[in-house]
């Protein structure tokens, strides 16, 4: 019984009561002076924990952030086909070259 | 070439559509600050969020079949930090003088400097528990999930923890 009183209470400050419920705390929050201690007790001690919150510095978020971009970047860099690429950066590089000769004997 | 492409795909929770930087802006303070009720190192912290975040981006898909977000992303976090404190060998909990507690940029007020210091007394984990339950609004079973306990361990300790806690502070507040 003590359980699922502290179970109810639980639950209602994580807003998870089903109507049933929700008429269960109603009763004993009218007739159990008790429970209604608790009830206060614990929905002051969940405001207070959270007071304990702290926000994350804007700089470390942003750093962390970066830092995962980097890190997808390098990823998606490490899928291309890098031989394909170097190739093809190659053959660009000789290409005017290979084709001059081909232009002069077609010009003549 | 679009080297960055997927990042700013959307996810789906219920009917919300959601980029990974509104998730990264959502859930960085809260994944911070409950990984915080156990490591007191920053940089190790700073190292999981990273590493969490990482992992959430490379499973957006996933995450579209998850009915929630936030024990989800915790559930990564509470991970990464077990493999770091294995890695560690030993855990690593807050430092009772370390008032700011890592790189946070808001002051915290006295009434709950003092709750925080009661706090500390407890387990790691009985901590964690417990942000889970009152700030974070995680049930039983989620918090089980994310921490790989039993749901009755969940319970009874976090009833344990609750009571020492109130015994400390009405000792402290007398």
């Amino acid at each position: 019984m003590k359980d699922d009183r502290e179970d109810l209470i639980i639950k209602y400050i994580q807003d998870d009561l089903t109507v049933e419920e929700k008429m269960d705390l109603f009763d004993l929050t009218l007739k159990d002076e008790g429970f209604r201690t608790r009830l206060k007790e614990e929905l002051e001690f969940a405001g207070k924990l959270k007071g304990t919150n702290l926000i994350l510095d804007q700089k470390v978020k942003d750093r962390i952030y970066q830092e995962i971009r980097i890190k997808v970047v390098k990823e998606n860099l490490a899928q291309v086909d890098i031989g394909n690429l170097v190739t093809e950066g190659i053959l660009s590089l000789f290409k005017p070259r290979l084709n001059l000769p081909l232009f002069k004997l077609l010009k003549k | 070439m679009n080297l960055f492409p997927s990042f700013y795909d959307y996810i789906v929770e219920g009917l919300i559509k959601m980029t990974f930087e509104e998730v990264y802006k959502d859930y960085i303070d809260i994944v911070y600050n409950y990984l915080r009720q156990r490591l007191r190192d920053s940089y190790l912290i700073e190292d999981i969020l990273q590493e969490t975040f990482y992992a959430v981006y490379r499973s957006l898909q996933d995450l579209k079949k998850k009915d929630s977000i936030k024990s989800w992303i915790l559930s990564i976090a509470h991970n990464k930090m077990v493999d770091k404190l294995r890695k560690e060998g030993k855990e690593t909990l807050p430092d009772l003088t370390d008032k700011g507690i890592g790189p946070a940029s808001n002051p915290m007020p006295e009434e709950a400097l003092f709750l925080e210091e009661m706090l500390q007394k407890l387990p790691g984990e009985d901590r964690q528990i417990l942000y889970g339950l009152y700030v974070l609004q995680l049930k039983y079973s989620e918090l089980a999930e994310i921490m790989q306990l039993p749901e009755g361990t969940i319970k009874s300790k976090a009833y344990y923890a609750r009571k020492q806690l109130r015994e400390w502070l009405k000792e402290g507040a007398g």
